[in-house]
């Protein structure tokens, strides 16, 4: 089953963070993105992921992916973890990213539901019904997918 | 380095007496409870203490309802902040073992969903205190009784259990050690290193213990500060009550016993799907190292490993034991980063409850086993490994055999588990398989995570304030 992520984070407005926010932006595609790209290709559990901020507002982490929620929050934070500190520290009430703890709850407290309803058993990470996620190959996963192009 | 003295004595070493049982409670009056702590908190052995004939052993462990109701209050464990502090796994329902977030995943469903735990008496969250107790035959009822009486009188209300004659979960360790499937237990026992002095083949300390975090576990409490001290010395217990459907099992055995191939003598031939199920054979020695027929005598063997059968054709790699320890077998990548010393470790502590079945016919005798697991990390240690049971996802290995990543432990699995593969695949040394058709041969009657405090940790709970 694949399940969506929309971590969304109200950037704070001071000076020094959206400097800060400028300047994530402007390493972002040199510097951020090949290693978010190494992470998620070896882990073969993320199908798609982006990073969008609205209006120097909001930022946000979009991924699809499967697996439970709680059974690789952890992979993401410690093969993530500079990334993962430079992003909520644009946010209020950042977390400690060294503390698993701190950032499963940050994690669960700013993950958007989307609209719709689960076609399949999609949760939230209170165990919730999700929100609508379409998946036009009846949520494979990526392993399967990647056997598939391989016999292709 | 840990102070050994420090660690209840259920978390160092296992208890030899013969007779346990497992006693829970809510809590009312938190002074009136402090005062049950303060009479029988002394009464928890230390560390590897001797076992002391006669005398009754008891365990203390809390649930996160417990502690909070014990410490509001507390001057300088603020309850809120202990909250936020311990794992989330622990202080949070939503993500309880019983929880909507967590049951599924974790194989809690059909049979074994929690709508039908504790016999329907009542809900893991109402448990604030599990005592642990151990008792030699001649001095069990009446050190039962006395613990009854004291918690009565100090406004504890037992929840208590019609189906065990105790009213609580209570059972036996059995003299040959072998529990209702008929396998020999209690011979994988993980070696802590409690000096961290890092000797070669030894586990760390803090797969088990919370206090000493670092950033291969980086257990809760994370910061430094009075929570941390705290929880320092202790560790996390879920305790999981399963009934063992015996005459499924072995019918099963009798059933698959046809698939065995030629080399295996036809008078060996349940031995063998039964070893194949766990990965040693039921006498205890392991199919790694004696694959083709069991020595005699026994050999208990423990130093071993499957890197030279990434196949299964020794051990199969669905098998109980190689799923919940992969010892020397690569993890996925995702897995590797998460864990980077290694699967993750469980000290076991369990018993065994209910009569033997007597002949080939389910007699409607609730029959199992009560597990006692410890550990420093509920969702990295406990959900992972139970996550796996239903799942075998987290290693490239399964890939090896026909839809692998949805396989299950042969023993554990929950067939009712959405996606799961019920072929159990079985490697032969001719390059050949055969596939048993799998059942399910347990069903969990409740399940409850609790933090089993260190000695001064009990000190500072038993405390007026």
């Amino acid at each position: 089953m694949t399940h969506a992520l929309n971590l969304t984070l109200p950037i704070k407005q001071d000076q020094e963070t959206l400097k800060k926010l400028q300047q994530l932006e402007a390493i972002f595609p040199t510097m951020v993105q090949p290693k978010i790209e190494e992470a998620l290709r070896k882990s073969k559990l993320v199908h798609f992921a982006r990073v969008l901020v609205i209006d120097n507002k909001y930022i946000q982490v979009l991924t699809e992916y499967e697996g439970s929620h709680q059974e690789y929050t952890e992979f993401f934070r410690r093969e993530l973890t500079p990334v993962f500190a430079a992003i909520f520290g644009l946010a209020d009430n950042m977390p400690d990213v060294n503390d698993p703890n701190g950032f499963f709850n940050f994690a669960k407290d700013h993950n958007l539901r989307a609209l719709g309803n689960t076609t399949g058993n999609s949760t939230d990470l209170e165990g919730k019904p999700a929100g609508w996620l379409f998946s036009a190959y009846n949520h494979k996963t990526v392993e399967q997918i990647l056997a598939a192009l391989d016999k292709a | 380095m840990a102070d050994i003295e420090n660690i209840q004595a259920l978390v160092v070493r296992s208890p030899v007496k013969p007779f346990i049982s497992v006693l829970l409670f809510k809590l009312g009056d938190a002074d009136a409870a402090r005062q049950f702590l303060r009479g029988y908190a002394p009464k928890v052995p230390r560390g590897a203490a001797a076992d002391i004939a006669g005398e009754a052993e008891y365990h203390l462990l809390f649930s996160w309802n417990g502690l909070a109701k014990l410490l509001r209050g507390h001057p300088t464990l603020d309850v809120e902040q202990g909250r936020r502090a311990l794992e989330v796994f622990f202080t949070d329902s939503t993500q309880a073992p019983d929880s909507l977030a967590m049951a599924r995943q974790l194989g809690f469903v059909g049979g074994s969903a929690p709508e039908g735990w504790w016999e329907g008496r009542f809900t893991s969250e109402n448990i604030d205190l599990a005592v642990y107790a151990c008792f030699d035959a001649d001095r069990k009822a009446q050190a039962l009784t006395e613990l009854r009486e004291a918690a009565a009188r100090c406004g504890l209300q037992e929840l208590t259990l019609a189906s065990f004659d105790d009213g609580a979960l209570a059972g036996v360790r059995p003299r040959d050690g072998r529990l209702h499937f008929g396998y020999r237990d209690g011979i994988t026992t993980p070696d802590i290193d409690w000096s961290d002095s890092g000797r070669p083949g030894s586990v760390d300390l803090r797969e088990i213990l919370l206090g000493y975090p670092n950033s291969d576990y980086p257990t809760s409490p994370q910061r430094p500060g009075p929570w941390q001290d705290f929880a320092r010395d202790g560790s996390h217990v879920a305790l999981a009550w399963i009934h063992q459907d015996v005459a499924t099992f072995n019918k099963f055995l009798v059933d698959e016993s046809t698939k065995a191939p030629p080399s295996v003598p036809r008078e060996l031939a349940q031995e063998w799907v039964a070893a194949k199920m766990l990965g040693r054979w039921r006498d205890g020695s392991p199919l790694a190292k004696f694959p083709d027929a069991p020595p005699v005598p026994p050999k208990l063997d423990n130093d071993f490993g499957y890197a030279d059968d990434a196949t299964g054709m020794k051990c199969p790699i669905t098998s109980h034991m190689r799923v919940a320890n992969g010892r020397d077998q690569a993890l996925k990548f995702a897995n590797q980063v998460r864990f980077p010393r290694g699967t993750p470790r469980l000290i076991r502590r369990g018993f065994s409850y209910g009569s033997p079945l007597a002949g080939a016919v389910e007699d409607g005798v609730d029959r199992g086993l009560v597990g006692l697991f410890c550990f420093a990390r509920v969702n990295e240690q406990f959900y992972t490994v139970m996550r796996w049971l239903q799942k075998t996802d987290f290693s490239d290995t399964f890939k090896s055999i026909p839809d692998g990543l949805n396989a299950q432990d042969g023993l554990f699995g929950n067939r009712a588990f959405p996606g799961a593969n019920a072929e159990y695949h079985v490697a032969l040394s001719d390059g050949s398989a055969v596939n048993f058709q799998l059942r399910d041969f347990i069903r969990y009657k409740g399940v409850a995570v609790f933090l089993a405090p260190s000695m001064t940790a009990l000190s500072v709970l038993s405390a007026d304030f």
